[in-house]
């Protein structure tokens, strides 16, 4: 079910009536069925799938947690008979036990991932490679329809079992509320990949009905789908047609395309997030926010600490600080420290932890070269500046450029590297990506008219795109110091509602001026 | 309790504004889909595919059959026609498919009262039309914008409410009388989607006696002043054309015999035309003139009234459109299949 669907907004209405209107003990269960319902909605083969996941989280991390608990209870119990030795083995025993359960879930629940998202490109490779030694044997690729969401649930719950596994937070007795976390479906499609502590304690709580939270929501609501349907459905054509013709086009032509794409992508994602955050607003529950003003980041770094939040955590959480940490990436460190130096003992075993971590968020987003170049760009990047700081640091102090000069400029540089590194993988393949960059610097054609400067878009529709986009810009500026919700209730309530009707009104206007063009959201696909 | 009745009313509120700003905004949206020329979605699904293109007003809506050009001339044809066609309303839509299609050929029908219209005088009925087949929003607001003045936005304003009202009666009465038939009413405009632009129109008898032949003669004059907006338009055309590289045929589509005999001033209006296409260098072909036209068109079928073709006489007309273009394009003369002036051609009839 779309977002930006009549059905979707009938699909809300009943939930949000069921949910204010059900006695406030069922609360849950009500969100639990209307997430299998609109999970059902994308294809009930795949319920399948995801009930897989919820049920194997839910057994394991009762089962690691039946394993830690009844270790400690015998320890407890046999406190005075046992010897320091015998304790330790016992507890080496528990933990290796507690390993294998996590690995064993794991493994199920990432090789689910696997198989629906990277078979066909592993066959792919093999293809390519039996292709090379010229021999005639092909494997076909499998006909797979990827389960909606399964990215984001599995992160998601493998998060919670890996939580459980480390004691931070207990193992949940109910199947069906594990269900629900795993499943809740304003997040399944997109995210937020949420912690188990702080969502679970919202989804099982009873909420009260609240005026100011419920308009908050809707206000957030209808703003998430202006940025979808006034900006990155507008701008989806022309980065369309840019992206698959750019060959054809004028070297400043394709990095009009780049930069709109840009704008596209962040509209569409946050707008989507300001959509589910609204409506889980409305229904008392604050979900994990996923961007703080990006655009705005003075480094690569800080601008994957400011873009889709919840899986940098993530990644930060489960994957770079084990390796980090690791027995022998320390060991490593140490060495490194005693032969090269501090810097080198510091920075090394992080770089490594880097690159593991850009390598796999390259493959999470997508099954391709182009996916895994970009991960790996984004990493480069992120442990070249970490060792280039201290010579930043050092030629800052040399120029002695006035710091907010150099904060804009830095601004304006991450923005620029961002654009042209996100493009690479969305040309199709990271030929076409490489080729795209290859334009923009080698044609140097100047458009004789608005037309071949702009294919597709007509003057109207640019104003309302440049439009939007300063509006979107206007709020990413003010937020930075006020909350715009709370600006936004401070007008009276009538010219309020006039002000979210008439948006309404353009946004109506557009989807059906648009023939109902507007597809799905872009990180959907991943 | 206070707090949901706070969110009903305001709920209400809500509703109540959108559906006024709604009915505001819409009104030239809304007002072009009324009518059954609503073949935007064929054309978007043909985007990229079309060479040629037929434009006109409801002359060249009812008499080029698309089907038939495509059959015979091995071509991927369009009739972007549509009744009492602006100049303004052909330009915009012709750039348009233009813009998405990568058109060789344009036929520009240019009968009558192509060039000499008022549209000030004749109101915006054809612009209504061209507003109803355009894509989306933004393209319809555009030449809205262009196409129609503050006063008439008053008159479509009203004009859409009373069709609103006519079009959900109808939408009633088709309802009732599909649950009574058990089928559903076929819907007009699909008839369009499969004739790719063409509007087909029965046949009525037109056919004159002698008598009626001499009491019609030179018995009227039409406006031959080709108006100064047109012009521009045309112009704007013609030059779209060549800078895509387009080859342009002009041509004037069969009337019924009564309108060629009761018109005294034809050849004044159509030596205006014939410059035109010299000066364009392009071709121009006066079907009212082929030599043919009495065994073909001037037939009891031929029309639905007197300036019209009816799907019959299209069919005849289409085939023979497309005989002389394949002539044409095989490098022969076609010049002596047409008579070189009406006079010519009253003298036939009368004969």
């Amino acid at each position: 079910m779309s977002l930006v669907s009549l059905s979707f907004f009938l699909f809300c209405v009943l939930l949000l009536l069921c949910y204010w209107l059900f006695p406030k003990k069922i609360q849950w269960i009500v969100l639990l069925v209307f997430s299998l319902v609109f999970y059902a909605f994308a294809g009930i083969e795949n319920s399948f799938y995801i009930l897989i996941t919820a049920f194997s989280s839910w057994l394991g991390a009762l089962w690691l947690d039946n394993v830690s608990q009844k270790s400690k209870q015998y320890i407890k119990d046999n406190k005075d008979n046992l010897t320091i030795e015998e304790k330790s083995i016992l507890k080496n025993k528990t933990k290796r036990k507690k390993k294998l359960i996590l690995a064993g879930i794991l493994l199920l629940n990432f090789g689910l991932l696997c198989v629906f998202k990277y078979a066909n490109f592993v066959i792919g490779q093999i293809n390519t490679i039996t292709r090379l030694f010229n021999t005639n044997t092909t494997i076909n690729s499998l006909s797979l329809i990827i389960p909606l969401g399964i990215s984001f649930y599995t992160f998601q719950t493998m998060g919670y079992l890996i939580d459980v596994y480390w004691e931070k937070s207990e193992a949940c007795k109910n199947p069906l509320k594990l269900l629900l976390f795993t499943s809740f479906f304003p997040q399944i499609t997109q995210g937020p990949i949420s912690n188990y502590q702080q969502l679970s304690s919202q989804l099982f709580s009873e909420h009260k009905f609240d005026y100011q939270n419920f308009a908050y929501g809707f206000q957030r609501m209808v703003w998430g789908y202006f940025k979808k349907i006034a900006i990155a459905d507008m701008l989806a054509p022309y980065v369309q047609l840019v992206f698959q013709n750019y060959n054809q086009y004028a070297g400043i032509t394709v990095l009009i395309g780049i930069f709109f794409y840009s704008i596209q992508i962040y509209a569409d994602f946050s707008g989507y997030m300001d959509i589910v955050c609204g409506l889980c607003r409305m229904m008392g529950i604050k979900l994990t926010e996923n961007f703080n003003r990006p655009y705005f980041s003075k480094s690569i770094a800080e601008y994957w600490r400011r873009w889709h939040i919840s899986l940098g955590n993530w990644f930060k959480t489960y994957l770079y600080y084990p390796i980090a940490v690791s027995r022998w990436n320390t060991k490593l460190g140490r060495k490194c420290n005693e032969i090269f130096g501090k810097s080198v003992g510091k920075n090394l075993p992080a770089s490594i932890a880097l690159i593991a971590v850009w390598l796999t968020t390259g493959l999470w987003h997508g099954a391709t070269w182009g996916y895994i170049a970009w991960g790996g760009l984004n990493g480069l990047i992120i442990i070249f500046s970490m060792w280039m700081e201290p010579v930043y640091a050092f030629a800052k102090s040399k120029i002695k450029i006035k710091e907010s000069i150099w904060k804009f400029f830095q601004v304006i540089r991450t923005f620029i590297l961002v654009t042209f590194i996100k493009v690479l993988p969305e040309v199709g393949s990271l030929t076409a990506g490489l080729g795209l960059w290859k334009r923009i610097f080698t044609n140097h054609t100047i458009p004789t008219s608005f037309g071949t400067l702009l294919p597709f878009v007509n003057k109207l529709h640019l104003m309302a795109i440049i439009i939007g986009t300063i509006l979107m810009l206007i709020f990413s500026l003010i937020q930075r110091k006020y909350s715009v919700g709370k600006l936004f209730n401070k007008i009276p309530t009538v010219i309020r509602i006039f002000i979210l009707s008439l948006i309404i009104t353009i946004l109506i206007i557009i989807a059906f001026g648009l023939n109902n063009v507007s597809g799905g959201f872009m990180y959907e696909q991943f | 309790m206070n707090n949901f009745k706070k969110v009903l009313l305001h709920s209400l509120l809500l509703i109540l504004f959108v559906v006024i700003l709604l009915v505001l905004f819409m009104v030239p949206y809304f007002h072009g889909e009324y009518y059954f020329y609503q073949d935007y979605r064929v054309r978007q699904s043909l985007s990229g595919k079309l060479d040629t293109l037929i434009i006109g007003s409801s002359h060249a809506s009812r008499s080029v059959k698309p089907t038939i050009l495509n059959e015979e001339l091995n071509i991927n044809s369009y009739n972007i026609s549509s009744p009492v066609m602006s100049m303004y309303g052909r330009y915009f839509m012709l750039e348009k498919e233009i813009k998405r299609n990568p058109i060789k050929t344009v036929f520009i029908e240019i009968s009558f009262n192509a060039l000499t219209l008022d549209r000030k005088k004749l109101g915006f009925e054809g612009d209504i039309y061209v507003l109803g087949r355009l894509d989306n929003t933004f393209e319809r607001l555009e030449f809205f914008k262009n196409a129609f003045t503050v006063d008439e936005y008053k008159d479509i304003f009203s004009d859409t409410i009373r069709r609103s009202k006519v079009s959900l009666e109808k939408d009633m009465v088709n309802m009732f009388k599909s649950l009574k038939n058990g089928k559903k009413e076929p819907n007009q405009s699909i008839v369009q989607y499969e004739t790719l632009g063409y509007l087909a129109v029965p046949s009525n008898n037109l056919s004159m006696t002698a008598e009626h032949k001499k009491k019609a003669l030179n018995s009227t004059s039409i406006d031959i002043e080709i108006k100064e907006d047109n012009l521009e338009y045309f112009d704007a055309m013609m030059k779209l054309c060549q800078d895509n590289g387009i080859r342009v045929i002009l041509i004037v589509t069969p009337v019924a015999e009564r309108m060629i005999l009761s018109n005294r001033n034809l050849d004044g209006l159509f030596s205006q035309y014939i410059e035109l296409a010299h000066k364009y260098n392009c071709e121009y072909y006066d079907f009212n003139l082929d030599k043919k036209a009495s065994e073909l068109y001037f037939q009891k079928t031929s029309f639905y009234d007197n300036i019209h073709m009816s799907d019959q006489g299209a069919e005849i007309f289409s085939k023979r459109l497309a005989e002389i273009i394949k002539k044409v394009n095989d490098g022969e003369d076609c010049s002596k299949e047409f008579y070189n002036s009406y006079d010519e051609v009253k003298d036939y009839i009368m004969d």
